[in-house]
């Protein structure tokens, strides 16, 4: 079935994982929309292209968006369960980009309405 | 790292007594799921429940974050260490899900739900009944599972044919000799946690259960009550909705820790011996009363009237006697919990366990609440079908009267619980030959029924009763009212959106069949088809008596001209 991770996308998760809890360092990056970003999160933009893109088409909401990942990943599901279903392009978009990958596994039901903003964002249609 | 992880199988000490039954435990924990979120407490579950089983006396497997194959490769070792008559305890803890009425568990290497790959899915999971029916076919007497795992579908929203709401089908009734609980009730989600804070090593469900497995004396059956309110309780706390599930299909109770006491002989062995057996535990007038009138003669009669006779005379129920808020609450959730099993009995066909639950139903309501209770009106209503399934019409009709008399001084004669049962009568006198008693009721009904503004169950009972009257029309040889009552009840449900129902079902396969006898061979083709489809809709297995009949006559077409 093609579900499998790729090894390079959990090498690629694991960094995110740990620049997100890392400390945040502020830096004097920005995106081309003018977005102040801590390194950490200049670093998660290189490793995940539906944030690189945001950052060029919608800078407005990345910080919107970025400030959802780093909640979403510190706040996990208290539920054992939760799943709700994925497209096939939700699964593109998380095996393309691990911190929405990690936001996902931490709380998958919370993260849908992160999915929808991404897709929107990128010119698809609401689902809603 | 995590890749790394190979199941881990741990065997604690055998301290089996050897003079009764084995008991044999298969402990499953997974937090470390590949793809699907992580958990913080299934293994901490895992390592407290296979301790507790070890100092209840049971030899325990354990195993940590197994895979597909580590997780069937477990259940086929532990279904090989079982003898007949043994003792088997399975308890999982980890991701779970219900899709179509299937109780599924994850295993740690599941795929992610990617809508189209429903089926894909449920093959890479371990399906419960599946692993229960591998557990029974070892013969183990008695076979007790945990499953503390949410119980939602992940893919409620889709519209992929086969696939029920969030609301789900619900569980299969257990074989017997089983007893499940469910750490939640059908599509609910159960909480690994209370909160970022909550420090306890093991989940919201589990650690209740801990508490309460070595409770002395205590059946299983009053563990999983015991447990239930009190994880709901705990749920609420946080805003959850969790009450735990179970479904008994044990033939009689089960105690883990026995009672040092010995225990008094009991009457056991049919159905009536376990309802008398009830009625003495509970030992109030009202019980024994309530067993006399499902058993005036019945082989215990006598000693319940005089265990009757015994009781100081108390004919009006007392305010000691009254339950509290708190009782009452959780004596209206064991009288669901009760109606539930019955019915899953009675869909699976067992209707002698059918009339036994809810048999144990109305004596529980009785003791609880009096026999002039709504509850007890709602349990003689239940008792009506549960009587009708084992060819007891003339009692049912008697809990028929019960709950029209309780609710019409309740609600009114004109409140739709009274119309309900009216129409449940009118039914079974028509079909025991009291033809002009029941042609009175049924046109008392439908004027009564035509002067309410109806909606839901309302309009669903509405056409049910018309259904009957039709079916009495027909009987009485009244072609053309039996077909303007059954048109009336299909158009009814049709306005009402209610084609999805099994009752459309009924309703629309009685019509065609009024049509078919009348010579209307082709309009009634095209009525069972729309029967058909509701059933279909209401996703009944085309094995089911009445959609077979319903797939029959479509097969049988009309006679070329």
């Amino acid at each position: 079935m093609g579900r499998r991770v790729r090894k390079s996308v959990w090498i690629a998760l694991a960094s995110i994982v740990f620049t997100l809890v890392a400390p945040g360092t502020v830096s004097a990056d920005a995106t081309p929309g003018g977005v102040a970003l801590s390194s950490a999160e200049a670093t998660m933009l290189e490793a995940n292209p539906a944030l690189s893109a945001l950052a060029t088409t919608s800078p407005q909401l990345l910080r919107q968006v970025l400030d959802r990942i780093a909640k979403l990943i510190a706040n996990p599901s208290d539920a054992r369960g939760g799943l709700q279903q994925l497209t096939e392009e939700d699964w593109k978009l998380l095996q393309q980009n691990p911190a929405l990958f990690q936001a996902w596994r931490s709380s998958p039901e919370a993260s849908a309405d992160l999915l929808e903003l991404i897709r929107v964002a990128a010119g698809g249609k609401p689902r809603k | 790292m995590r890749r790394g992880l190979i199941a881990l199988v741990l065997t604690w000490a055998i301290a089996a007594s050897p003079v009764q039954a084995a008991r044999l435990a298969l402990v499953i924990g997974i937090n470390h799921y590949d793809l699907v979120p992580p958990l913080q407490k299934a293994i901490g579950d895992a390592t407290a429940m296979s301790s507790k089983l070890n100092e209840l006396g049971f030899a325990v497997t354990t195993v940590i974050d197994p895979d597909r194959r580590q997780f069937n490769q477990a259940i086929e070792t532990f279904r090989e260490s079982l003898h007949a008559g043994d003792v088997a305890f399975v308890h999982f803890s980890g991701h779970g899900i219900e899709v179509d009425g299937r109780n599924l568990l994850l295993p740690r290497d599941i795929p992610l739900p990617i809508s189209g790959d429903e089926t894909y899915l449920a093959t890479e999971a371990i399906d419960l009944s599946s692993l229960m029916d591998r557990i029974a076919e070892s013969g183990a007497a008695v076979r007790i599972f945990v499953i503390d795992a949410c119980r939602t579908n992940p893919f409620a929203q889709s519209d992929i044919r086969g696939l029920e709401g969030p609301g789900g089908l619900g569980p299969a009734a257990p074989s017997r000799g089983s007893f499940v609980l469910y750490s939640a009730g059908t599509s609910q989600v159960a909480l690994d946690r209370l909160g970022p804070d909550d420090q306890n090593p093991t989940s919201v469900y589990t650690r209740v259960l801990l508490d309460k497995l070595d409770l002395k004396g205590a059946s299983i059956s009053e563990v999983a009550r015991d447990v239930r309110t009190e994880v709901a309780a705990l749920a609420s706390t946080i805003g959850y909705d969790q009450s735990p599930a179970y479904y008994d299909g044990l033939t009689e109770d089960y105690v883990l820790t026995p009672s040092a006491a010995a225990n008094a002989p009991e009457a056991s062995g049919s159905v009536e011996a376990e309802a008398f057996d009830r009625a003495r535990e509970l030992g109030t007038a009202h019980a024994l009363q309530a067993f006399l009138a499902n058993y005036p003669n019945g082989v215990f009669a006598d000693l319940a009237r005089a265990a009757l006779s015994d009781l100081p005379p108390s004919p009006v129920l007392s305010a000691k006697d009254t339950p509290d808020a708190v009782e009452a609450f959780s004596v209206k959730q064991r009288l669901q919990q009760l109606w539930d099993e019955a019915h899953q009995f009675e869909n699976a066909g067992d209707n002698a366990s059918y009339l036994q639950r809810a048999s144990e139903a109305r004596l529980l309501a009785a003791a609880s609440f009096g026999t002039d209770s709504e509850a007890y009106a709602d349990a003689s209503n239940q008792m009506v079908g549960a009587f009708s399934s084992v060819g007891q019409v003339a009692d049912a009709m008697a809990a028929s009267r019960d709950a029209i008399r309780i609710y019409t001084v309740l609600f009114g004669d004109h409140d739709l619980r009274v119309l309900n049962e009216k129409a449940n009568l009118a039914a079974r006198l028509a079909a025991t030959g009291k033809v002009d008693e029941a042609t009175k009721m049924f046109d008392d009904l439908l004027t009564a029924y035509d002067t309410m503004p109806l909606h839901g169950d309302g309009e669903a009972q509405y056409a049910a009763a018309l259904e009957s009257y039709a079916q009495l029309a027909m009987r009485k040889g009244d072609g053309p009212a039996a077909e303007r009552y059954a048109s009336r009840a299909v158009a009814i449900l049709e306005a009402a959106g209610l084609t999805d129902q099994i009752e459309y079902g009924w309703v629309a396969s009685t019509e065609a069949r009024i049509l078919r006898a009348d010579g209307k061979c082709e309009a009634a083709q095209a009525m069972f088809v729309r029967a058909a489809s509701g059933m279909k809709a209401a996703q009944v297995a085309e094995t089911q008596h009445d959609y077979a009949n319903i797939l029959a006559d479509i097969k049988k077409g009309c006679p070329s001209l």
